[in-house]
């Protein structure tokens, strides 16, 4: 994780001044609370104290505050454009609070100026692996994958190549890693692996080894959970991704398999606040709307699936089990003309599939 | 899977014949091949049916055979078993020349003639085969002088009068292309074996309905109308009556694509008309829109509500249906709130039927289960390739896992009462080994059975409606064709008294084109009878 830093340290005169020097010590030394109030007590007699308000902004995001941190950030940006300490944590914020689609853009604009830039281009790459745009992860990270000491950039890379289906080229990076010791990272790419060729047992026995090595990392619990879902093992795989969305809240495959367990185990409320979740950490991907509509369905709340079917079709033409749902749904609500359209519509796109 | 059961062993509902004891010792041979031919894992099917009206059930069993990828060493034959009516069978195959030929798949037991001999048509990978009775314990096959001509693959059928002129037509399922273009090798497993092709890959086809021309022969004529035009993988058929108009529709499960319920609308402007409606019945799809691997089917008024509702075997990781019928042509999945999903989701079943064990009056439901590769284990670790019989009973309204049997690679079952002591037992045919037959030991309720016979109806009654009382308790049972999975049931009802020393009453309604309604009272418990339609009820002897 990138560290929020302290943006500077000046000594001012009068009131002000003591107030933020006792911000600063308070920051350092890690009392992040009596910092902040110090930093806004300062930020009362001097508004436009820049940098007490970069401060402010870093300590608030140390306190999980990260959407008060974003409203420090953002006027300090309008000041000053091109400040891009201000820029990666007001990106690490939107990072942190699931808002990949607003980190990006701040970290593109950052990396315009400053392609080097290692730390915004990992956290670029990871905002392109959460979205699940694993190409993307690829060609951000192509400058660093040389770097055969960054095991970040290799577990990315790697676990983006065996996720696009190239087990080999991904097998380099697993090696790349397996050459620092056996660590966190190396036991999920190897479950990642596993997982995709379905050895689901060996795939859970490598990612619960990452997880005792490091409980926090990136997307163990939810793989956890694909794999013991692939062991039949349902009970677990639930856990574990109710572990995965409490490490890490805005894990998408977590809220994402944990809709779809909840809505087979009939559990349509959780299920769709799961699924909402899921939604806004994804927009683009059609599969959450679908199982969305699927609750609806199954809870009779037939109008509500219908719009929902629509718009999943409208976005994804060629979704046969959309158009099956939708049909489903017209049924239900005594619109057999467009049901039959839609019915006829499955029936031709899957003939064509096959 | 967590098994809280009763073990099918001593003192249990249900005991094992073995071979030694009942003479029956014919196996089934699969001929599995290196190439892995998908036929080669499917079948087949039993029979349980009277053929020589003695009062005793007897035993059909369906073997592969020589066809095109298929080449025994040995010859292989079908098997006739004359129940000897003390626990006993002997082999008739060749004294009643039902040996079969080619690759059998399953058996469906009919009098198509209504001459009161039931005959018996024989499914296959290659030609159909249909066994004439003729009255004297030999059987003549006249399938092509009957017109039954059915290119490809034939899975199950089913005897049924859907035009209501008191004849026996026929539906008979055909399941994928399997042809020598087609046969292909799909991969291998971790032991560089090659697996069996899933159906997917093949290409569907269409099944056919033949009408019973009245003199012998019969005629296609689900051409042109929804029947003709559905491709499927057809596996199991069942009749039923969606929608109680009193004419028979078919609800068929299919492989891999949608199941198929076709609803009999009833001839116009001399045309009979057929509609599909399995989507907007919500039969078609699992609750995600996915098409599942139907198997076995049964249709049954299961909880008693005056619609007959469904059921589907499926393939593992699926998990089986129950679609109860709400009325309007319209189902609801509730395979998970009776529990069935979670327990049948590692299973795959074949063979099944919603019977009452234990003649309490509630039909409980038995479930034919195995995988159909043999070398599953070896890439699915929870997933076995011989899986248990399951029984469950019916315990107000709620499908309860009541027993197991031992683990088998079962396709077909077929319920009846072979020693005829009132309790329904089982044939259970299995996939390349031996069948397994099982007495019904549950102990304690009463019965009657009843053997109809249509007159202006179809002579095997088929589709009639038995409506009873005991001990103030009322019932409704109807006499489906089909279901199940390549096989043939008992076509006599058992009806469920519980502790009633007596039936109240009893009415059938007969199928069209008569119609009538017969009405009986005051029947004692425990013995057979037979009823004439339009005549008294005969206790048989």
């Amino acid at each position: 994780m990138i560290p929020y830093g302290i943006v500077a340290i000046w000594l001012l005169a009068a009131d002000a001044g003591v107030l933020f020097r006792q911000a600063l010590e308070h920051h350092r030394a890690g009392q992040f609370e009596a910092a902040v109030e110090r930093y806004q007590e300062c930020l009362r007699q001097r508004p436009d104290w820049f940098e007490a308000r970069a401060n402010l902004g870093a300590a608030l995001a140390q306190l999980g505050r990260y959407e008060e941190a974003t409203r420090e950030y953002r006027p300090l940006l309008e000041q000053q454009p091109d400040n891009f300490p201000v820029r990666l944590n007001l990106a690490l914020a939107y990072y942190k609070t699931g808002q990949v689609n607003l980190a990006m853009p701040e970290l593109q604009r950052l990396l315009a100026a400053q392609p080097d830039h290692e730390q915004a281009t990992l956290l670029l790459a990871d905002c392109f692996f959460r979205l699940g745009q694993n190409g993307k992860v690829i060609q951000t990270l192509e400058r660093l994958a040389a770097s055969e000491g960054n095991l970040a950039v290799a577990y990315l890379i790697g676990t983006a190549l065996i996720r696009e289906g190239e087990a080999a080229r991904g097998q380099v990076y697993i090696e790349r890693i397996m050459k620092l010791g056996e660590t966190a990272e190396a036991n999920l790419l190897i479950g990642l692996s596993q997982l995709q060729r379905r050895d689901y047992g060996n795939a859970a026995a490598h990612i619960l080894r990452a997880l005792e090595m490091n409980p926090k990392i990136s997307g163990g619990y939810s793989l956890l959970g694909q794999a013991l879902l692939g062991s039949d093992d349902r009970a677990g795989a639930r856990k574990s991704f109710e572990d995965a969305v409490r490490v890490s809240p805005t894990d998408f495959e977590g809220h994402f398999y944990l809709g779809v367990l909840l809505r087979e185990e009939r559990e349509m409320e959780g299920a769709l606040r799961h699924l909402d979740r899921a939604a806004s950490l994804r927009p683009a991907a059609v599969k959450v709307p679908f199982q969305i509509g699927l609750v609806q369905l199954a809870a009779g709340r037939n109008d509500e699936a219908r719009q929902v079917f629509e718009k999943v079709v409208s976005r994804a033409p060629d979704f046969v089990e959309g158009h099956r749902s939708l049909a489903t749904a017209y049924y239900r609500l005594k619109r057999k003309a467009d049901g039959d359209r839609h019915q006829e519509l499955a029936r031709k796109l899957e003939e064509a599939k096959r | 899977m967590k098994l809280l059961l009763l073990a099918f062993a001593a003192a249990a509902l249900f005991e094992e014949i073995p071979a030694a004891r009942s003479g029956v010792s014919w196996k089934h041979t699969a001929g599995r091949s290196p190439a892995r031919h998908l036929p080669e894992s499917v079948g087949s099917g039993a029979a349980l049916f009277d053929y020589d009206n003695d009062g005793w059930l007897d035993i059909y069993l369906v073997n592969s055979g020589r066809t095109d990828f298929y080449k025994p060493e040995f010859p292989l034959r079908n098997a006739l078993y004359r129940n000897n009516g003390d626990g006993t069978f002997t082999d008739r195959t060749e004294q009643a020349g039902v040996a079969g030929g080619g690759y059998g798949m399953g058996a469906a037991a009919g009098d198509f003639d209504n001459d009161g001999d039931t005959d018996l048509l024989v499914t296959a990978h290659g030609p159909l085969l249909l066994y004439r009775n003729n009255g004297d314990g030999t059987f003549s096959e006249v399938a092509a002088k009957a017109g039954l001509r059915a290119g490809g693959w034939t899975t199950s059928a089913v005897w049924f009068d859907y035009d209501a002129d008191g004849w026996l037509d026929l539906f008979v399922c055909r399941f994928v292309r399997y042809e020598p273009r087609d046969w292909n090798i799909c991969g291998k497993n971790p032991g560089g074996l090659a697996f069996y092709c899933v159906p997917r890959r093949f290409e569907p086809a269409t099944s056919l309905l033949f009408r019973n021309n009245q003199d012998g022969t019969f005629t296609e004529t689900g051409s042109g109308t929804a029947i003709g035009s559905a491709r499927g993988k057809a596996l199991g058929v069942v009749t039923t009556d969606v929608n109680n108009d009193g004419r028979l529709d078919l609800f068929v499960a299919n492989d891999t694509v949608q199941n198929f319920l076709f609803v009999n609308r009833g001839a116009a402007k001399g045309k009979h008309l057929w509609e599909e409606i399995a989507l907007p019945a919500e039969v078609a799809y699992s609750a995600d829109g996915q098409a599942r691997s139907g198997m076995g089917v049964d249709a049954a008024d299961w909880d008693q509500d005056g619609r007959e509702d469904l059921f589907v075997s499926n393939v593992d990781h699926e998990g089986f249906s129950l679609y109860r019928n709400l009325g309007e042509e319209s189902y609801s999945d509730i395979a998970h709130d009776q529990g069935l999903l979670m327990a049948t989701r590692l299973l795959s079943g074949w063979g099944l039927k919603f019977f009452d064990f234990n003649n309490d009056g509630s039909l409980d439901l038995v479930l034919a289960n195995g995988h159909p590769d043999d070398m599953i284990e070896r890439h699915k670790p929870n997933v076995k390739h011989r899986e248990p019989l399951l029984l469950f009973e019916n315990q107000s309204g709620s499908l309860r896992l009541a027993a197991e049997h031992r683990p088998m690679s079962s396709r077909g079952l077929a319920v009846g009462d072979w020693n005829n002591d009132g309790r329904p037992d089982l044939l259970v045919s299995n996939n390349d080994e031996p069948p397994a037959l099982l007495v019904n030991r549950a102990a304690g309720n009463n019965w009657i059975g009843l053997k109809l016979q249509g007159v202006q109806c179809n002579r095997d009654a088929i589709g009639a409606v038995v409506t009873y009382s005991a001990g103030g308790v009322r019932r409704t049972r109807r006499l489906n064709g089909g279901g199940s999975y390549l096989s043939s049931h008992d076509l006599r009802l058992v009806l469920g008294l519980g502790t009633a020393g007596e039936v109240d009453w009893l009415e059938v309604r007969w199928p069209a084109p008569s119609k009538r309604t017969d009405r009986f009272t005051t029947i004692p418990a425990r013995r057979y009878y037979h009823l004439k339609e339009g005549s008294e009820l005969e206790p048989k002897t």
